[in-house]
């Protein structure tokens, strides 16, 4: 089990739940509320959030991720962001920051993907595992590359959710030639080969 | 091919030793004109000191050439260098916070500041002052302000009315926040006054907005860094 994260002063700040007319504030409060969101994800290996901004996927398979501390919410001073100034902290997130994406943008409500890590740090990862255990060129399932148990694979890949598993691969090491996705009859992804 | 190799290192090499030569020139031209402007502030030390025109114009010509005139206008006075760094070090959190604060800064929290930069300063209130009063000696406009026993930093460029100098108490006492009832109970303002000050306070950054509850309350931003 890990340790509670522990939010930063400024969480229990009853004001940083308004959104600021001063727009220099109002910068500085978008840049807490960011910092806070990438942190806590950090801490708790969520990959990404609903658009309210509850956990939707975590690597550690230990979290019950309904009892987490909400992260747009404080019981103890009774203050929470409102649905609007959610929507500009998550913008601010994916447009400025370039530290999310609309799972599917398309869908924009299936939630975000948060990048505590980047993609391209995601696809080194990956790739220097694949590497490592002499599996370059070997076709492997999606289950085998971050699931199976016992096959050395390295904690911080455990468990990596499939849906950014996939991006990563679209993303990064398919563009760089380094990765072929291969599809079964059903039109599902059967394996995938990194070389 | 290999030949036209050896050409273009040696044309590298050539390159690289007339460049090294052109830059040890230049710095060798700077450190004299370096020098010179140190001398000439000793020389001159009475005349820099009271006249303000003359003394802009010194300083402008010694930032340009990389010349800190806080070390050179107060080697002739008696302080040590602790105190010219700390007040170099305050100069820099005032600016760097000043957006958030809005100029105002509680002592304490530059003290807690102070210790958790990288390379800490242990700093009393007292020294706070000293250094303070050096940078008066420059001009620059800092002052110690005692709001509800608690000591502040105003920096340079900000002002602070009377107005906004009891609001700041009434949150000392409050715990951080005032609304337009607690001005009005505690001090009989009217709704006009109240808001003329407050969206003051807001715009310089003095203020925070907490919309949430029923009552409208405004946060002093140094509530964060409280301890």
């Amino acid at each position: 089990m890990s340790t509670a994260f522990s939010f930063p002063k400024i969480h229990s700040f009853p004001p940083l739940y308004t959104k600021q007319p001063n727009a220099t504030i109002a910068q500085h409060q978008l840049e807490s509320w960011t910092q806070i969101v990438l942190e806590y994800c950090a801490h708790y290996k969520i990959t990404s959030l609903s658009l309210a901004g509850v956990p939707r996927y975590s690597q550690d398979q230990s979290l019950d991720l309904d009892t987490l501390p909400p992260i747009f919410d404080n019981k103890e001073i009774e203050r929470t962001v409102n649905e609007e100034f959610k929507t500009t902290i998550i913008n601010h997130l994916i447009h400025k920051l370039h530290k999310a994406d609309y799972i599917n943008p398309k869908n924009p409500s299936l939630g975000i993907f948060i990048y505590w890590r980047s993609l391209t740090e995601w696809s080194d990862l990956l790739y220097s595992y694949v590497d490592k255990s002499g599996q370059l060129g070997t076709i492997l399932t999606i289950y085998e590359l971050t699931k199976l148990e016992d096959a050395g694979i390295p904690d911080n890949l455990k468990y990596l959710d499939e849906e950014l598993l996939i991006k990563v691969l679209k993303e990064v090491l398919i563009k760089k030639g380094k990765a072929q996705i291969l599809m079964n009859e059903d039109g599902e992804i059967g394996g995938v080969k990194i070389v | 091919m290999n030949r036209w190799g050896n050409d273009k290192d040696a044309f590298l090499l050539l390159g690289q030793a007339l460049e090294q030569r052109h830059l040890d020139q230049l710095s060798t031209q700077l450190s004299v004109i370096q020098s010179v402007l140190v001398n000439f502030a000793h020389e001159h030390e009475q005349d820099i000191k009271r006249n303000s025109e003359f003394r802009g114009k010194f300083t402008r010509i010694c930032e340009v050439v990389g010349v800190d005139v806080l070390e050179l206008v107060l080697t002739g006075t008696k302080l040590d260098n602790y105190h010219i760094a700390l007040s170099v070090r305050i100069v820099e959190i005032s600016q760097e916070t000043r957006d958030i604060n809005g100029g105002l800064l509680a002592v304490k929290e530059l003290v807690s500041i102070l210790q958790s930069k990288n390379v800490p300063i242990a700093a009393s209130e007292h020294d706070i002052e000293t250094s303070v009063a050096i940078l008066n000696q420059l001009g620059r406009g800092f002052e110690i302000l005692n709001i509800n026993g608690k000591k502040w930093l105003r920096s340079a460029g900000s002002t602070i009315s009377s107005d906004q100098k009891t609001i700041y108490e009434l949150c000392g006492f409050m715990g951080g926040y005032v609304s337009y009832r607690l001005l009005r109970d505690n001090y009989d303002w009217d709704r006009a006054r109240c808001k003329t000050v407050i969206d003051e306070m807001i715009l310089n950054g003095l203020l925070w907005l907490d919309a949430q509850q029923g009552e409208t309350l405004y946060w002093v931003p140094s509530w964060i860094s409280r301890t």
